[in-house]
């Protein structure tokens, strides 16, 4: 009985053993990958779908070597690979990237996903955000970048400018913009679950390549400019400044650096924001989150807003009435442009949801129909501070 | 199978009559061929004595001083028809502490061979066996495997009675038992089952009783091979019996209400029933205060935690799961890989192989080159390995901080236990990643809690729970540690006020 | 071999797997029930108390028997194989189901391109091993992971905490009465299984002190799957118009996608290691009320039989997530009638002994 039993214990270990030699083949050395850092999306005028990524090439001295001024940059652009393919679909165009590419192509490592805004503002967009979801690797934590014009000219430019490595330096830069309010916090799962959920509207961050010769000086100060219009000068030739608003999955148009910044503070995101009344600049600085109640009772919405701040003396303390006129003013015309827009990327729609009882109340309510008509009553105010 | 050679004359009785049991002895020791054995006859007392003793194992000053001067000159004459000369010589003429009197040539024999005196006496038919042990023997230091920085540095040594003696100082209560026995069929070897009594409990010490008569072994020459005869699952990886060198440590148990057997040749003392977390604990945590102890602790946790887990780990995540590694230090691995020709596996199994054999060497070095390991396993392998592109500089990091944390373990079984299970571990992530690590660490989790140490849950006081101090992972102040160690018997007398029912 | 549970490693098992059981089968196959299934977690577990309070009083009211052999000499020998061949029927295809879910995570984690075959094998094997060390091992190994779980659970819950946003669990009663009452009795049915863990449990003594062991197990089984499912809700808005496939449910279970990808860690563990434990909770039960079924079947060999018959399943098809999901709706009914019909016998019959 002791011999049976060691002949089927041999001969289970056995099985194991040779069972396990099936899962080898998953694993792969890390030198028969290709890391995508950047991913981008375009389409053309026949509707063909461009994908391109950009790749470090991994070599013993990649990054490592102080090489200084244009040789440094030159040296450092040369350590990534750009890559791209086009296809009837986003699989050709997918399939077509990895068959080129001389590794395994990888994008678990993704940290920025770019739409151009003509694919973003097309019917197809839809359906291109969902194969983007359900690409194998490319996981949702990636963020979702909409850019003004071609999505592989933007991933060109793209260099670690400051640093050596294209990864940490976007993610750095984009939390040192995101800190600023000027755009907004949105990964691509943020992305995806607005579309697919019955709340409020999916926005993304804008981007856009300087154009040379902007100078001139936005009307409403900081922020009140779209990305390419900024006037500064620098190496980095790609700016990023206000955000994209989407409908149903599909852009329908850009909200300025400014508006973003209203929109980043009803998200609760408390951004800083410097406003200057008759060349008097203060810093706003917000203690709490805005207190919005919404009110859904009567046949039109009635959303009511107060927002505590206090206001810090950058020059010279401004005329705090007038500067709480202008902010409520800032506010409201944000308001108006995205009730035009039929959108609602504020967070308003997760709030007034709370007052059904079953999401199929909610959606019988068509709050996308009831938005655009809604009355804004705004209570602001403003604490002052010398320090 | 054949039996011990003169089994007969071992089993007899002594005659009576001095030739014949001098020849009896002189067999059985196989004189004059054995040179060490030593029969000294002389007249004392009116009557024919030998004395019976192995140079070397017996002291020939006691020998002279207590023994022969002392019956030699001794005025008293044993009555003649009485037959009771060695009670008489007892009571009346040896002055030495220890004596007691046999008929059975085996147990003379014994004593003989342990370092005693055997006496014997025309005309009587007992022999007297006389405490006259004076072998050299190594003095009470430090411990070689079991260093602290604070607390008790003495360590058992090789003498039996020495180790006696030392718990003895530690336990002083008349309620400590030491029962002598002895194991191998035809090799003897002393040992020492210490206990105290109502504290321990009266099922471990029947069963560990019961455990070592069984033992059919011809000889047991250390602790080590008396564990694997009486340790409860012989094929696990991880030792159930905690041995350790350290006098303060097997104190501690004994007033837990643990069992501790001493061997004589065995500079240590095992431990038993243990539990996962006496192999676990050191003795300074509880020297220390609370705060340090349970820093330290969590420290050694941690160290455990890295020499199991971390080659498994950095071979599955870098192997299937890159996503899970921040994108710098991806890329900074990958570029420092570029040149090496080895996969991941068979880096890491070098490396940890390499590890092994200098952990090896290193321990069987001459002292003299001993400091030549370090330059020899640390500067050249290390540094040329990853000058010729062998190895991978993370690699040499990981498995460093795998041996650090090897170190910190205080039991040696359990340091090469966790050595056996990182190896499975490496393999298991090799071959699915995190999944596979998951699922040896859930058979091994699984083994664990299905294994005991003399009928006690390996993994207890945790799982199964028992009411326990708080002293497991963290040690809490000693004025919360009200509470009997669980493995000592209901209402003992150890039990002090505060402490509820186990 | 016997196979053997003690009452206490019933209690331990049944918290982590069934905790796990409910949960899985709440988020990862029933995502038309939105962000509230916390609900239907607590409504099963209000289901299922009465009938795991009537098997506690039976335990009380025959301590400390084997509740099997309690059973058999109240009901009937008859009765109760009967019960035991019904468990041991769910079981085993919770077996397979779990095994499938289990397969389906390693692909989405690391295995994508191995065959199911070579998921599911290692996998039979592993529980087969664990399994064979008896019940006070499984009950063990349980208890260990309930004190690690908290642990591994709030490393997860800080790294996600600002994701956290309340608002998501509005609409309260979200899709509407009728799909939360649908997910109520798949939850009731996930819970169910918990009269198998009663039919094989052997109070001891020290067990007659403690009152109502299983009912409290039920309790906090449901209030636990309650709270995960609520934080799990909280972290992204209820997907109306999405795909919700397991990959999918997977994604947003990991990380919801907006934790840093390194930080899925802690949450990969939690998973894996809560689907092992449902997967011996099922095969040792089975094996067990297999062993029921057949007295002189040796343990062993039930085990491995259970474990070959769960692995067949699971390699069939009759265990992918729609086929799931529709038994999961009856296995409310399917146990919890002849549970209450093997209970009722045993008053009657005892009622009419004692009269």
């Amino acid at each position: 009985m002791r011999r049976i039993r060691k002949i089927v214990a041999f001969f289970l270990a056995a099985l194991f053993c040779c069972l396990l030699t099936g899962c080898q083949s998953q694993s792969k050395q890390l030198e028969s990958l290709a890391l995508a850092i950047l991913f981008g999306v375009d389409t053309d005028a026949e509707g063909a779908i461009e994908l391109t990524v950009q790749i470090p090439k991994i070599g013993a001295s990649s990054g490592m070597d102080a090489d200084s001024g244009d040789e440094a940059q030159q040296s450092q652009a040369s350590d990534y690979m750009i890559a791209s393919a086009k296809g009837a679909t986003y699989s050709d165009a997918m399939d077509l990237l990895r068959l080129t590419i001389p590794r395994d192509l990888s994008l678990r490592q993704v940290k920025m996903i770019i739409i151009s805004e003509e694919l973003a503002s097309s019917d197809t967009f839809i359906e291109i955000t969902q194969s983007i979801a359900e690409t194998y690797q490319l996981y949702n934590a990636a963020e979702m970048i909409i850019c003004m014009g071609s999505a592989r000219d933007f991933i060109e430019e793209q260099k670690p400018i400051i640093g050596t490595r294209i990864s940490t330096g976007v993610i750095a830069m984009l939390e040192h913009y995101q800190e600023r309010g000027f755009i907004p916090t949105t990964s691509f799962a943020d992305f995806l679950y607005s579309c697919v959920s019955v709340y409020s509207d999916s926005l993304a961050a804008l981007a856009a390549q300087s154009e040379p010769g902007a100078e001139a000086l936005p009307e409403g100060g900081v922020g009140d400019s779209l990305p390419s219009e900024i006037p500064a000068q620098s190496e980095n030739r790609n700016e990023y400044m206000g955000c994209a608003v989407f409908r149903d999955g599909i852009m329908v148009d850009k909200l300025n650096g400014h508006e973003t910044l209203f929109v980043n503070l009803l998200r609760g995101k408390n951004p800083p924001m410097n406003y200057t009344v008759d060349g008097d600049v203060a810093q706003l600085q917000f203690n709490s989150s805005p207190k919005i109640q919404i009110d859904v009772s009567r046949d039109s919405v009635e959303i009511s807003i107060r927002v505590d701040m206090t206001a810090v003396a950058l020059t010279v303390m401004p005329d705090i009435e007038r500067l709480r006129s202008q902010f409520e003013q800032d506010m409201l015309s944000t308001f108006r442009h995205c009730q035009a827009l039929g959108v609602d990327p504020f967070g308003f729609a997760e709030i007034a949801a709370g007052k059904f009882l079953t999401i199929d109340q909610w959606l019988e309510y068509d709050w996308h129909e009831k938005f655009p008509q809604a009355e804004f009553s705004l209570d602001i105010r403003i604490h002052k501070s010398d320090t | 199978m054949p039996d011990l050679p003169n089994i007969r004359l071992l089993r007899s009785a002594l005659s009576g009559e001095l030739d014949q049991d001098v020849q009896t002895f002189k067999t059985i020791f196989n004189s004059p061929q054995n040179e060490d054995i030593i029969f000294r006859r002389f007249q004392a007392a009116g009557f024919s004595m030998c004395l019976i003793y192995l140079e070397g194992m017996a002291s020939a000053n006691q020998i002279a001083d207590f023994i022969l001067r002392a019956t030699m000159e001794s005025d008293g004459r044993i009555p003649e028809s009485s037959g009771q000369g060695v009670q008489f010589l007892m009571e009346n003429v040896l002055n030495i502490p220890q004596a007691s009197a046999w008929e059975t040539v085996e147990k003379l024999v014994e004593g003989i061979l342990g370092g005693m005196s055997a006496l014997l006496v025309d005309g009587c038919r007992e022999a007297c066996l006389l405490e006259t042990r004076g072998f050299e023997k190594r003095s009470v230091g430090k411990t070689q495997s079991e260093s602290v920085v604070s607390g008790s540095q003495e360590g058992f040594v090789e003498s039996l009675r020495t180790n006696i003696t030392l718990l003895r100082r530690y336990v002083q209560s008349p309620q400590l038992i030491t029962e002598k026995s002895a194991v191998g069929t035809k090799v003897r070897k002393d040992i020492a089952l210490l206990y105290l009594t109502g504290v321990v409990r009266e099922k471990s010490l029947e069963e560990i009783r019961r455990r070592i008569q069984k033992i059919q072994s011809a000889s047991v020459q250390s602790l080590g091979q008396l564990q694997q005869h009486i340790e409860d699952c012989p094929f696990a990886i991880l030792p159930q019996m905690m041995l350790t060198e350290r006098p303060d440590r097997a104190a501690s148990c004994l007033l837990d209400g643990q069992i501790v057997i001493l061997m004589d040749n065995s500079p240590c003392a095992l431990v038993a029933p243990a539990t996962v977390f006496h192999l676990l604990h050191a003795s300074d945590d509880n020297f220390q205060r609370w705060q340090y102890g349970t820093f330290l602790r969590l420290i050694r946790f941690i160290g455990i935690l890295f020499s199991a887990f971390l080659p498994g780990f950095y071979v599955a995540v870098t192997l299937f799961h890159p996503h899970l590694i921040p994108t710098a230090l991806l890329t900074a691995i990958a570029e420092s890989r570029s040149n090496v020709p080895f996969t991941i596996l068979t880096e890491v199994l070098i490396m940890e192989i390499s590890y092994d054999l200098i952990n090896e060497a290193s321990m069987r070095i001459p002292s003299q080159i001993g400091s030549a390991i370090g330059i020899v396993g640390g500067l050249i392998l290390g540094q040329a390995a990853v000058s010729a592109s062998i190895i991978s500089p993370i690699v040499i990091i990981v498995i460093a901080l795998t041996g650090l944390g090897n170190f910190v373990i205080p039991n040696y079984g359990f340091t090469i236990g966790v050595m056996i299970y990182r190896l499975i571990l490496i393999f298991a992530g090799a071959l699915m990643g995190l999944y596979g690590l998951v699922l040896a660490t859930f058979l091994i989790l699984c083994h664990l809690c299905s294994m005991r140490s003399l009928g006690v849950p390996f993994l207890s006081p945790i799982s199964p729970y028992r009411r326990h101090n708080p002293d497991i992972v963290l040690r809490f102040p000693v004025w919360l540690q009200k509470r009997l160690l669980f493995l000592a018997r209901h209402k003992s007398w150890m039990h002090t006020e505060g402490d509820d029912e186990p | 071999m016997k196979l053997n549970l003690p009452l206490r490693c019933a209690r331990d098992l049944s918290i982590v797997a069934v905790t796990e059981r409910l949960f899985s089968g709440l988020f990862i196959d029933t995502p038309q029930i939105l962000n509230s299934g916390w609900i239907s977690a607590l409504g099963g577990a209000v289901l299922c108390l009465p009938m795991v309070w009537l098997g506690d009083r039976f335990i009380k009211a025959h301590s400390p028997r084997p509740v099997a052999d309690s059973l058999a000499e109240s009901a009937g020998a008859g009765w109760t194989r009967l019960l035991a061949a019904v468990l041991c029927l769910t079981l085993l295809y919770d077996f397979a189901a779990v095994m499938r879910l289990n397969n389906n995570s390693a692909s989405y984690v690391a295995l994508s391109n191995v065959s199911a075959t070579f998921q599911i094998l290692p996998l039979v094997l592993v529980m087969l091993f664990s399994a064979w060390k008896n019940g006070q091992t499984a009950g063990s190994a349980a208890l260990l992971w309930m004190r690690l779980f908290p642990f591994l659970f709030v490393i997860s819950l800080i790294l996600q905490w600002t994701s956290l946003q309340p608002r998501w669990l509005l609409p309260v009663l979200g899709p509407g009465l009728r799909q939360l009452g649908k997910g109520t009795l798949s939850a009731a049915g996930w819970i169910a299984p918990i009269a198998a863990a009663w039919l094989a449990s052997e109070p001891g003594k020290e067990d007659l002190r403690k009152n109502l062991p299983l009912s409290r197990a039920v309790f906090f089984i449901g209030a636990a799957a309650s709270v995960f499912l609520a934080i799990l809700a909280m972290m992204s808005p209820a997907d109306v118009f999405g795909n919700p496939t397991r990959s999918f449910q997977f994604d947003k279970l990991l990380s919801n996608g907006r934790v840093a990808l390194m930080l899925q860690l802690p949450m990969t563990l939690l998973w894996f290691n809560g689907t092992l434990f449902m997967l011996l909770f099922d095969l040792f039960l089975s094996a067990k009320m297999l062993q029921i079924v057949l007295p002189r079947l040796d343990g062993r060999l039930a085990l491995c039989a259970c474990a070959l018959a769960g692995g067949a399943i699971a390699l069939s098809g009759w265990a992918e997530q729609y086929l799931v999901q529709w038994v999961g709706r009856w296995q409310y009914l399917i146990v919890s009638v002849p549970f209450a019909a093997t209970l009722g016998i045993a008053l009657i019959r005892k009622g009419g002994k004692t009269a």
